[in-house]
């Protein structure tokens, strides 16, 4: 698959303070590629700099193959941060002049804002929104002239969770259309619902990135990979004391009759099952856990927040 | 270029801020001129009478609306209010900062060149109107008091878009580097109304010509109120005054766009 974006060693610092180290990677053509990191961890500044809005201090990136340009921004759909509209200017005239610079007509802009359920409020002030409609405004403006490429960052910020599912359904639908999708988001669920593809980055530093699957699985990157594993017998003391001594266990819980174990990779849910009835336990249950991404990512960047 | 100031325009033209000074400054141009004729010839009137006992009637004794010579008071005096335009410029630009549009532009296809060679376009602009109103001030008073308008009136009209657009571009640089309207505003204002005159205070010991060598002061020396030229006899040549006026247009603009082009927007 080609790259729509390769970054390539991006570095920035603010001052004294590094914002971005020497991140590397490449978004798949017609992925919905997620970056995913706490608050401060550099997504806005990473998405900032392939919109030529900010200045790299070292690194390079490219759009399609080719450096970045102006003429490529203006067939990528772009949501940076916040609606950044003239406040005292109608949703449609505010359209108006994207539409204009972006060297588009003015045909688009009924479409697009019913697409986001903006038209009868299209001759009111950008002043008068309600967060969750600029918002919707700003996504309508990034579907302008129908663009191959999507960047949103925090996408569905001030919207209400009706809101919320109609945009993540709108990116999903736009994907199936063949769109490549940038997404950045600190909200891990929405990340595992859309997404295709994650990087997951903190404090800077691209902590890993793959598929979705690669990332949930431990792959790629990791040495080890851990698994988590809910069992029950008869006797929960007897199988703790059991499993105590099956090499490859890391963590024994006991949570209400049932035991929550976590253990590498290597050891498969029949070679559990198979240990047990050898030491005379027979299971009644034996669930291997699938990881959700917000474990994965607590995993990989901890549990406190940066701010 | 004329498509980006279309889009200026699309921007701009329904501001209601725009709007109100624009329509007060041009009208001003007018308004401060003729209230400057109503009040001299009044005190000139009032002197005459207290001196001579005779009425000078309403007439130019002084002769600083004759043919030679009004084009330089119309201009002198409507020069006074070009920190209304500056304000305008400053607010302009500090907006898109403020709703962070001067980043949606670029995000949207702009270049950054574009966004702000568009701000000068649009500084060109309006010194442009500002030279129209000049001589249309200077045709209306023409006509007040029967005086005839001359090619000096042409000449000092273009030295006026001259003098505007080194105000204006000097308030565009001072919003790219604070980025706050207030801060900007305050710095322009000071700059040109006292730390202008503590600089010619200052550097006029050195050499008496070199206050007509200061940013603002150079555009001003293009236009002296010439009927009293004496009070400029170190005023430096036309030709001097208009490298000088034209060399810091350039610098200006060149500070501007490195300023917005090299940045995190």
């Amino acid at each position: 698959m080609s790259a729509v974006l390769a970054v390539q060693n991006m570095t920035k610092f603010y001052g004294k303070v590094r914002a971005l180290n020497d991140v590397s990677f490449s978004v798949p053509k017609g992925s919905v590629f997620g970056i995913l990191g706490p608050n401060g961890s550099g997504k806005t500044t990473l998405l900032g700099i392939v919109m030529d809005i900010l200045k790299p201090t070292k690194g390079n990136f490219l759009w399609n193959g080719q450096p970045g340009s102006n003429e490529q921004r203006k067939q990528i759909g772009t949501l940076l941060e916040t609606p950044n509209f003239y406040h005292y200017l109608s949703g449609q005239k505010n359209l108006q002049i994207a539409a204009a610079i972006k060297g588009r007509g003015k045909e688009d802009i009924p479409k697009v804002l019913e697409k986001v359920n903006l038209f009868q409020r299209k001759d009111s002030k950008f002043s008068t929104y309600s967060l969750g409609m600029k918002q919707r405004l700003a996504i309508a403006s990034t579907l302008l002239g129908n663009p191959d490429i999507l960047v949103f960052d925090e996408p569905t910020n001030g919207l209400d969770p009706a809101g919320i599912a109609e945009i993540r359904q709108l990116m999903i639908d736009l994907n199936r259309q063949g769109k490549t999708v940038i997404m950045a988001s600190h909200i891990l669920d929405e990340v595992e619902k859309v997404c295709t593809h994650v990087a997951i980055l903190q404090k800077g530093e691209l902590k890993t990135v793959g598929t979705v699957d690669e990332v949930l699985s431990g792959t790629p990157g990791d040495r080890v990979s851990i698994l988590e594993v809910e069992l029950a017998a008869d006797s929960i003391a007897n199988l703790e004391s059991v499993l105590k001594n099956l090499p490859g266990i890391v963590n024994i819980q006991s949570d209400n009759g049932t035991l929550n174990i976590q253990c590498e990779d290597s050891l498969t849910t029949s070679a559990i099952n198979k240990y047990c009835f050898e030491k005379g336990i027979v299971l009644s249950q034996l669930n291997l856990k699938r990881k959700t991404l917000e474990k994965r990512f607590l995993e990989i960047t901890g549990t406190k927040s940066e701010h | 270029m004329f498509k980006s100031l279309q889009i200026e325009w699309m921007k701009i033209k329904n501001y209601r801020v725009f709007q109100v000074f624009s329509v007060l400054y041009l009208l001003g141009i007018i308004v401060i001129i003729y209230i400057f004729y109503k009040v001299y010839i009044s005190i000139i009137g009032e002197l005459q009478k207290a001196m001579t006992g005779a009425n000078s009637e309403g007439r130019d004794i002084l002769g600083i609306f004759s043919s030679d010579y009004l084009p330089y008071t119309v201009c002198f005096w409507t020069s006074l209010l070009l920190y209304l335009p500056g304000m305008i410029i400053i607010n302009l630009f500090i907006n898109e900062v403020n709703f962070k549009t001067h980043r949606q532009n670029i995000i949207d296809g702009w270049k950054r060149e574009t966004f702000i060679f568009t701000k000068i376009s649009l500084i060109a602009c309006i010194s442009a109107a500002v030279m129209i109103m000049n001589f249309l001030a200077m045709v209306i008073m023409a006509q007040i008091v029967d005086s005839e308008i001359t090619k000096e009136a042409v000449i000092v009209s273009l030295f006026s878009f001259l003098q505007a657009f080194v105000y204006l571009i000097f308030a565009l640089f001072l919003a790219t580097f604070f980025r706050r309207s207030g801060i900007a505003m305050i710095v322009y204002f000071i700059y040109g109304l006292i730390l202008e005159w503590v600089l010619w205070w200052l550097v006029v010991k050195i050499h008496p010509s070199l206050p007509h060598f200061l940013p603002l002061q150079s555009s001003d020396s293009l236009i002296p109120f010439t009927r009293f030229r004496e009070l400029y006899k170190d005023l430096p040549s036309v030709g001097v005054s208009l490298a000088v006026v034209i060399g810091y247009a350039l610098l200006f603009v060149t500070l501007a766009v490195r300023k917005y082009k090299y940045d995190d927007l």
